[in-house]
């Protein structure tokens, strides 16, 4: 009996050591290891089938012998192995129900049972100790920003992702809000909560007003940083790959596989579908001067999206004072191409985001644009509208993004993230849809960000479920 | 199969007999209960002690409590086996002369056999068929002894002068050896006021009879022992032995001989009766730690080492209890 509780508890002060120390070396970043339910089922399995290899490795105890055991260590006075050895005999004797009688009577010794010695006893409160320190840490120990990456798609990430929401999180426009899942990199957050809350939030209807209105506090301003540092890394990629293309004399230039990875990488996170349709041409296999024109293209529309930002700053910088934050929000968003806000109710044709980039040097590039402006509305408002009309449109207010937060894990498609954008409640006229209902999306650009993706189907489901509830169907 | 009735008769007996020797009998609690269980196992005592620690006057009480013939052999050098077996003696009826049987002392149901180390061996031997078989060959006839039968021997372990220590084979025919000591100061102040006041000391009335000590050991060998604990006190017995590579140090550095088959069997005997004793239907492990150096410590034989460094069989039988898992 005590082998087995010494046994016992070196398996269980092994199994806790196991995972403390998993826990702790993901918490700190120090191992590249997430410890997803995935991780901690396979550690169960394991110390699962320790124990099954023990116990099973163990001789087959014999009756009488673990009878007599029981009874040494409960003090019945060998009563169980006695009644053992008269059933066996067969026949019933009158020995046998007084034996059962004396059995009754006494009571077991339990004590006994329960005394462990120190050497026993000590597994136990190691293991103890290690989970209340597990505990602790997970309580107190906030994860580190990762720093270290291996492509320049990451690289630009790691930039950007202090505080702010990734490029590639959020690559639906819109202008109620936006849920994406897929980031992969860690950045801080306030606290994690288990994946069926995240469903739970998912899943019902959509964001009312209330919920939009307040999510208006505390955009940070520098939330455009990681989408001109994503730009900058694919144009010097670009340009790299432009160079050695062109340098190569045989007609033979071909991407190598490190150089296929770090475009996709970079590829996942561009938000407008012309971009990244030219950019996946170029991962298609083509050698030589297909592959330098594809190149090129490329790079040609990436350059029309800088031209966008800089035509929308200075658009920015021409217009009516507006809040810092607002300018720095809108901004950021529209030069992003990942928001496309509707024009207002009214019908004015006035937007934020990709809206104003039509302002600017990017009106030579209209198809740029116009992959993540929404389609129009009922309401005759659209992103392309703005441009029409022509007019330096003043930024919404309280546009913007507050910081992702980390919702779970899934599996191996990493963690879920949700990030929302504070949007722009409008009232409809009496009578019309929901203001829920106004909002645009780019079903081509989800359809397209999920595929990219390579989402499980029971995430994609969700995707799909939440952007068809806050737009009542959608298209 | 025994029936309910035996067994609480069995207990019934038992109770009124422990009681019956504890007005006679002051102290001696320990040697009481050894008595009391070789009687149950029908087996013989050995009883080692220096004179009057009131040997003859348990077993006095004993007989007369169970209403048996009791007999007493004082062992003497001159001693002759024929004294205690008896003898064929010719008579003469008037017509013709013929030898006739005429039976010793030995033909009762309790014997004492004082101080049997006094005796010759060819005398000692005259007590081994009677106490193994319950039976004496006088010439070409065997007759049977009288049942229940019981031998209560003492000797007197100071006095090695003129005397011959028990062979070991009649050693081994005693279930127990069961030392007397002296009686506590209260015990002690209870025997002079009993033995110098009155009447003196009376024996008690009879409050069994053989047929009740009969059925008794019929229950004894129905208690059931479980087969672990059987296997327990095999390896207690082997431990005994020097050659055993399980048996502790001491043993392998002082026994010469490790106890005998009967050990085991009067070990696992005597546990029976203890339990039956204490009023218990099964044997438990204590029974066994009770009865174990009475059953052992006369079947151990020491080595030279070990009889000139003075080591106790209780020491060693004390080590293997010690040193020898149940499980």
């Amino acid at each position: 009996m005590l082998r087995g509780v010494r046994s016992a508890g070196i398996a269980f002060a092994t199994s806790v050591a196991l995972i403390l120390m998993a826990a702790v070396a993901a918490r700190l970043g120090t191992m590249a290891l997430r410890l997803g339910p995935s991780v901690a089922a396979l550690l169960v399995v394991v110390a699962t089938t320790t124990v099954g290899f023990v116990v099973g490795y163990a001789p087959r105890p014999d009756i009488a012998r673990l009878l007599l055991s029981i009874d040494l260590a409960l003090a019945t006075g060998e009563r169980l192995c006695s009644l053992h050895e008269l059933r066996s005999r067969g026949g019933a004797t009158p020995l046998e129900n007084r034996i059962a009688t004396k059995l009754l009577e006494t009571p077991p010794a339990w004590r006994r049972v329960l005394r462990l010695r120190r050497r026993d006893a000590l597994p136990w409160a190691a293991g103890g100790a290690a989970l209340g320190l597990a505990l602790f840490l997970s309580l107190t120990i906030t994860p580190p920003v990762p720093t270290t990456t291996a492509d320049p798609g990451s690289q630009a990430r790691a930039a950007g992702s202090q505080g702010v929401p990734h490029a590639s999180s959020v690559p639906l426009g819109t202008k109620g809000g936006a849920v994406a899942a897929g980031a992969r990199d860690a950045t801080p957050s306030g606290s994690a909560e288990p994946f069926g809350d995240a469903l739970a939030e998912l899943l019902p209807a959509p964001p009312s007003r209330g919920l939009l209105g307040d999510l208006g506090d505390a955009v940070p301003a520098e939330v455009g940083a990681p989408a001109r540092d994503l730009r900058q890394s694919l144009s010097d990629y670009l340009s790299q790959l432009l160079g050695r293309a062109e340098a190569d004399q045989n007609q033979t230039f071909a991407l190598t596989e490190r150089e296929r990875e770090a475009l996709q990488e970079l590829m996942r996170d561009v938000p407008t579908s012309n971009l990244r349709r030219s950019l996946s041409s170029v991962l298609r296999g083509e050698t030589g001067n297909a592959l330098k024109a594809l190149l090129e293209e490329s790079q040609r529309l990436l350059e029309g999206a800088d031209q966008g930002e800089e035509g929308e700053t200075s658009t920015q910088d021409a217009r009516a004072p507006v809040p810092p934050e607002a300018e720095a929000t809108g901004s950021d968003l529209a030069s992003a191409g990942w928001v496309s806000l509707p024009p207002p109710s009214d019908g004015e044709g006035e937007t934020t985001g990709a809206g104003e980039r039509r302002t600017g040097a990017d009106a030579e590039e209209p198809e740029t644009l116009d992959r993540s402006a929404p389609p129009r509305n009922e309401e005759g408002g659209s992103a392309v509208g703005g441009e029409e009309s022509g007019e330096a449109t003043p930024p919404l207010p309280g546009v913007g993004f507050i910081p992702e937060e980390l919702l779970g894990d899934v599996g191996s498609e990493g963690d879920l993230r949700r990030y929302f954008t504070k949007g722009i409640p409008f009232e409809p006229p009496v009578g019309e849809r929901a203001p829920a209902a106004a909002l645009s999306i780019d079903y081509e650009a989800l359809r397209a960000l999920l595929a990219a993706r390579v989402l499980a189907p029971e995430v994609q489901t969700i995707v799909r479920t939440y952007f068809a509830e806050i737009t009542r169907g959608g298209p | 199969m025994i029936a309910v009735q035996d067994l609480d008769r069995t207990y019934s007996t038992l109770e009124r007999l422990r009681a019956a020797i504890g007005t006679t009998v002051v102290g001696q609690g320990a040697v009481v209960e050894a008595v009391l269980v070789a009687l149950l196992c029908g087996g013989n005592v050995l009883l080692e002690g220096v004179p009057g620690l009131g040997k003859t006057l348990l077993v006095r009480a004993l007989a007369s409590a169970l209403d048996l013939r009791f007999s007493r052999i004082q062992f003497t050098p001159d001693l002759m086996p024929a004294d205690i077996v008896g003898t064929n003696v010719l008579s003469d009826d008037g017509t013709r002369r013929t030898f006739t049987y005429s039976p010793g002392p030995i033909f009762a149901n309790v014997v004492l056999a004082d101080e049997v180390n006094r005796a010759t061996p060819k005398t000692q031997s005259a007590l081994l068929e009677a106490m193994e078989e319950r039976t004496v060959t006088i010439g070409k006839t065997t007759y049977p002894l009288g049942t229940p039968f019981l031998v209560l021997a003492t000797q007197n372990p100071i006095e090695m002068e003129g005397t011959y220590p028990l062979p070991e084979a009649q050693l081994d025919r005693f279930l127990f050896k069961a030392a007397v000591g002296y009686p506590s100061l209260e015990d002690l102040v209870t025997i002079v006021e009993h033995t110098t006041e009155g009447d003196g000391v009376a024996l008690p009335e009879a409050v069994a009879s053989a047929a009740d000590v009969l059925s008794a050991q019929s229950v004894v060998r129905e208690i059931p022992i479980a087969q672990p604990l059987r296997e327990y006190v095999a390896r207690l017995v082997l431990a005994t032995h020097p050659d055993n590579p399980r048996a502790p140090k001491d043993v392998r550095s002082f026994v010469e001989y490790g106890a005998s088959p009967r050990a085991a069997i009067a070990t696992i005997l005597g546990a029976k009766a203890h339990a039956l004793l204490a009023g218990e239907p099964n044997v438990r492990r204590v029974d066994i730690e009770s009865v174990f150096p009475l059953a052992l410590g006369h079947r151990l034989i020491l080595s030279f080492r070990g009889e000139a460094e003075g080591v106790a069989a209780t020491a060693l039988l004390s080590r293997v209890w010690e040193e020898t898992p149940v499980l």
